[in-house]
């Protein structure tokens, strides 16, 4: 069984994102494979005084206009990313949860991908990306850890 | 991104096996320099009254070990990569093996570094290799963990 037959790739919407994902580009054993890119739209919830229910951020009427404008970046970045030869399937998800790391480590699990990408920025020490080290621990998926020079 | 480079993080262990030979699937170029790099844990302890230093292995003994493990590697380098020319076969002794592997990284900058885990489930998973959350942390390059 080819090792990268469903992967996920996880996206963020920095600026420099596609620059971090290009080694993708010439991963020729992701040419038939098929690729979920997702991005985890951390919400936030507020208690008020002045109400016994949380607020929600974004808020409801929002979430629409993101996930489109979110879908639209994930478009833009795999199009972008993709090996030449790239004969797969591609996916977009775009979900909003207060936890983007379990969410992310929960979706690998359903969908059964047996690879996992995390784009990953170059800090160190107690800044450390903490969403590569929690997905690593909490998924059976092989994973691709791109750092940035 | 091109593999120019490439270190292996070679643990020895049958359960990790299975998961090194998924990079017969990766189509890596047969003049790629590969690096299949084992650690030999160093144990540093105090014997006796006179407060001697010992090391375990002893130094008389690496050699030999050294000898082995390079054999090991060897028949890794066999299975995976028979084609290619450009492998070598490294053995380390250090009292801090993940440390030690980080600083070969470091030293080398390779395009990709692989390590390969045990993928332990259920309680056992809290003992799952810290190896490879260690390279996560602190390797320089890319990283691809193998299960």
């Amino acid at each position: 069984m080819n090792f990268a037959e469903k992967v996920v790739v996880a996206v963020g919407l920095s600026n420099d994102m596609t620059d971090m994902l290009r080694p993708m580009h010439e991963m020729e054993f992701l040419a038939k494979s098929e690729i979920h890119f997702v991005h985890i739209f951390n919400t936030t919830n507020y208690t008020t005084v002045f109400s016994d229910f949380p607020i929600v951020y974004p808020i409801e009427a929002d979430l629409k206009g993101i996930d489109e404008s979110v879908l639209a970046f994930l478009a833009k970045a795999a199009k972008a990313v993709l090996p030449e030869k790239f004969q797969g399937k591609i996916i977009y998800k775009c979900f909003f949860d207060p936890s983007p790391k379990s969410k992310f480590s929960d979706y690998v699990k359903e969908s059964k991908a047996n690879l996992v990408i995390v784009p990953k920025r170059e800090k160190v020490g107690f800044f450390e990306s903490s969403f590569a080290y929690y997905v690593n621990k909490h998924t059976h998926a092989n994973m691709i850890l791109l750092k940035k020079n | 991104m091109k593999i120019t480079k490439l270190i292996i993080a070679v643990s020895l262990e049958i359960e990790t096996h299975g998961a090194l030979i998924k990079l017969k699937n990766i189509n890596i170029d047969f003049d790629c320099e590969i690096h299949l790099v084992h650690v030999v844990p160093v144990i540093l302890y105090a014997r006796g009254l006179h407060l001697s230093a010992l090391t375990y292995p002893l130094m008389t003994e690496r050699p030999k070990i050294e000898e082995t493990i390079l054999g090991k590697l060897a028949d890794v380098k066999t299975e995976i990569f028979p084609n290619h020319k450009n492998v070598t076969l490294k053995c380390i002794f250090d009292g801090n093996e993940k440390m030690a592997f980080c600083d070969y990284v470091e030293h080398q900058q390779p395009d990709l570094v692989v390590v390969a885990t045990r993928s332990k489930h259920g309680i056992s998973k809290f003992f799952d290799s810290s190896f490879a959350q260690f390279q996560l942390g602190h390797s320089s390059s890319s990283i691809l963990v193998l299960r």
